[in-house]
């Protein structure tokens, strides 16, 4: 409350009855009060700026997780070798150069949590949500700036517990980031060294992330069910606002069963409470703990893990839709379907997260019932990848750099996707659960699309964030090395159908030498991949200060609010009245050429 | 919701539709983020709750909370009734009954907090060892519950030092009555003090059900 007065969508008077004059005016902070560098760069309330500071976070994390993969990725190519550089690196964890199993089970957890809660969570949710919910929807900012600034810090609190962990003397939690009791439930680093601290840092952390989704969720839907500009209605709203919006309600209606899980957790842990433990014995001496249940957490676990992935990928699938419509300049094939989809997504997703139980014994009944709410999944999802393609077939297609990103999103989609029906079979999940194909489906659909996804929105609305574009040679070369490496990294996967996940090493199982070099190729793969990122880093910040300046207020011609506003619009994103909506978001190619969502009806068109 | 006083609409043209807005809900986004916050915790509770029924259908060991423990929804539903009869004083300008009211809103927030923690007290006397899940299920569900009714006591302690310091300056409040700000904080504060104290209601029936 006590934020309404620093809340820009109070009216400053000065400007009521002034027009959008719309000029740019080459610096940020031109018509409100003097700002210093820590309100305008660190504890600023401009929704722009904080959402550059989720995508830099977000940078960092991906980068961090990014490089533990290739640590283990190197393990798994080539168990018996040592890597002198190791050693230099991570000191004991590596000792002779071979990563310790210890420490390889923490790289595999920490790449996990901070690739799904920290990149594809707060790295593309917050980035967007932040910049695109007010321009797109025609508000000076969110409903709530101060509590914007609050979601962003207690992310950083939350990554900067996270990042202490890693450097302590029993080293970070490594029981997976699914973070599973028994294994995590004991505070005994003699069971597993992870579990001691580490894994305490990892609950404060996961628990600061999710105050952090909660503050930034509450404040996405009630800006956007609330100060939408005149004329804009929910009917108008692009897709990527109805896509972040979903993937808020799902946020604020899920998190919360994932921190209900963390508080029973650490009573367990820290105070000796038995509600996920039962019965251990560990050296042959029997604990005290008895009538908890291992199977509880993982519904709690699983209520917000599933909807977890579609708080991924549903941001990432209105960014494709809205990019590609701009860059195919015709119109989204199917506003209406595209919209219920994503709502039957988000309903559905409710029902069914124990298909990652399937294993635990659960009766069969149950488990049909679970399997028909996912299958019933691949309806909604295919009638979106079926108007994406028809939203590209007989467009005028620019094959820019994000419209790439975008057709490459669609790719991934349908390759991830189609296993996913496989898995949601109980009979084929039994024997395919926890394999390898398992890491390859998840990886392609919700790691590799939703980084398409977001990179396509980062190509797209960079000149919109920082006045300058990204250069394009570069970007090209980011997009066809991602994509041929990434499917050569992810795609053999599906045939290492017996192997297991989660395994230090195969050298000791016969049964596994049949695949012969398929390791190292994926490594390599994953090396180049990772290369590929450096490009996208380079790139990124290099263009942010030496990028060609941007000279057009809408250099994509665009039709929606953002590119309505000064190349570098300063706090409260236009100079006059903001501006009113006549027409949806998607009239391109029309018989009066691409018209943008603040020019009235002409005489004889038909209101959209 | 109800959205038919002046000062609310004088919210909504001064703040939100001076600026050409499309208005779905006539809420102030705050208060519709607090209704949204409110399904959060709710889920929060459903998960707790949940877990707890899931328990309960594998083993389960039943105890009778401490006498006490029945006296806590007298607390909570006189709480809820102060509080809206706070707000109404401070719309109709009697400021010194409504400062009154908020004190003793506050004061049976503290007596409900006693209670807890006496009837937190009466089951450790009873030995229950805390590896028993029904009695670890108790104290979470309470604690949680608490943790939410702490951030409210906060608040109310904020809202009611203000009134308080301005108690020899009517003016200062007339003043107030006329800025949005201010009801509005009123509003939401008392908002989540329903909810919290429905919640404990629900709370109570539930452990109520399951535990006797």
């Amino acid at each position: 409350m006590a934020d309404l007065t620093t809340n820009p969508n109070v009216v400053n008077p000065s400007h009521e009855g002034q027009v959008d004059q719309g000029h740019d005016h080459g610096h940020h902070d031109d018509h409100h009060h003097e700002e210093t560098f820590l309100t305008k760069y660190v504890f600023s309330m401009d929704h722009k700026m904080i959402s550059k500071q989720f995508l830099i976070t977000g940078i960092f994390w991906a980068f961090i997780g990014g490089a533990m993969s290739l640590l283990f990725r190197l393990q798994l190519a080539w168990p018996e070798s040592t890597f002198p550089f190791m050693e230099t690196l991570l000191g004991r964890w590596a000792e002779g150069g071979q990563l310790s199993p210890d420490f390889y089970y923490a790289l595999v957890t920490i790449h996990g949590t901070v690739l799904v809660f920290f990149v594809l969570t707060g790295g593309l949710s917050g980035t967007f949500a932040n910049f695109l919910i007010p321009l797109q929807i025609g508000a000076r900012d969110m409903a709530s700036p101060l509590m914007n600034m609050l979601s962003y810090w207690f992310f950083f609190a939350s990554s900067m517990v996270m990042f202490c962990s890693l450097f302590i003397e029993t080293g970070p939690a490594s029981g997976g980031w699914t973070s599973y009791p028994p294994l995590n439930g004991l505070r005994d680093v003699a069971v597993n060294k992870g579990s001691g601290l580490g894994f305490d840092l990892w609950l404060t952390s996961i628990s600061l992330f999710i105050v952090s989704s909660l503050l930034g969720g509450l404040n996405y839907i009630s800006t956007i069910i609330n100060l939408r500009t005149r004329g804009m209605t929910l009917s108008r709203l692009p897709l990527v606002v109805w896509g972040l919006m979903f993937a808020a309600i799902l946020g604020v209606l899920a998190f919360p069963a994932l921190l209900s899980a963390a508080v029973l957790l650490e009573f367990d842990r820290l105070l000796d409470t038995s509600f996920f433990l039962n019965n251990i014995v560990i050296n042959g001496e029997l604990l005290a703990y008895k009538g908890g249940s291992p199977i509880l957490y993982q519904h709690l676990f699983w209520f917000l893990g599933h909807p977890e992935v579609y708080i991924i990928i549903i941001p990432a699938m209105g960014i494709v839709s809205d990019v590609m419509s701009v860059h195919a300049r015709k119109p989204i094939f199917g506003y209406k379907a595209m919209l219920i989809s994503m709502l039957a997504i988000v309903v559905i997703g409710f029902f069914v997260w124990a298909h990652h139980m399937f294993v635990t014994g659960m009766s069969p009944v149950l488990g049909v019932v679970f399997a028909i709410f996912t299958l019933l999944i691949a309806v909604p999802s295919a009638i979106k990848t079926f108007n994406w393609i028809t939203t590209l077939w007989r467009g005028n297609l620019r094959l820019t750099v994000p419209m790439l990103f975008c057709i490459g999103f669609v790719s991934l989609f349908i390759t991830g996707g189609v296993t996913g029906i496989f898995l949601g079979n109980p009979a084929v999940d039994v024997q395919l659960h926890d394999t390898y194909f398992v890491v390859a489906h998840f990886h392609i659909i919700m790691g590799v699309a939703a980084f398409f996804g977001m990179w396509a929105g980062v190509y797209h609305w960079f000149p919109k964030m920082f006045g300058r574009h990204m250069n394009r040679t570069l970007g090209y070369m980011h997009f066809w090395i991602t994509l041929v490496s990434a499917y050569l990294v992810f795609f053999p996967m599906h045939f290492m159908t017996g192997f297991p996940r989660r395994y230090w090493s195969f050298t000791n199982f016969e049964t596994f030498n049949t695949m012969g070099n398929l390791q190292a190729i994926i490594t390599i793969a994953a090396f180049v991949v990772f290369s590929a990122q450096i490009l996208f880093l380079t790139n990124f910040f290099y263009s942010i200060f030496r990028g060609r300046p941007v000279t057009e207020k809408n250099p994509w011609g665009a039709t929606t609010l953002e590119w309505t506003t000064p190349i570098r619009p300063g706090h409260g994103n236009w100079e006059g009245n903001i501006p009113s909506v006549h027409r949806w978001a998607y009239d391109y190619s029309t018989a009066n050429g691409d018209v943008g969502q603040n020019v009235p009806l002409q005489e004889g068109e038909v209101v959209h | 919701m109800k959205d038919s006083t002046n000062y609310k609409d004088q919210i909504t043209s001064e703040n939100y539709s001076g600026d050409n807005r499309e208005i779905a809900i006539r809420m102030h986004p705050q208060k519709l983020a607090m209704y949204i916050s409110m399904l959060s915790m709710t889920m929060f509770f459903v998960a707790l709750t949940s877990a707890l029924l899931f328990k309960k259908g594998q083993d389960w060991f039943s105890f009778a909370p401490p006498a006490l423990f029945y006296y806590s929804p007298i607390l909570v539903v006189l709480n809820s009734f102060l509080l809206h009869r706070a707000t109404n004083l401070y719309k109709s300008a009697q400021f010194k009954p409504f400062r009154n009211h908020l004190l003793l809103a506050l004061l049976s927030a503290v007596g409900f907090f006693l209670v807890q923690w006496f009837t937190w007290k009466g089951i450790l006397d009873m030995r229950l060892d805390r590896r028993v899940v029904s009695a670890a299920f108790f104290y979470v569900i309470m604690l949680m519950h608490a943790l939410h009714l702490l951030g409210g006591v906060s608040a109310l302690l904020v809202v009611w030092f203000k009134a308080w310091r301005s108690r020899k300056d009517e003016l200062f409040e007339l003043r107030n009555i006329i800025n949005p700000r201010r009801v509005l904080s009123i509003e939401v504060l008392t908002l989540f003090w329903h909810f919290v104290d429905g919640l404990w209601i629900y709370l109570f029936l539930f452990i109520l059900f399951n535990y006797t």
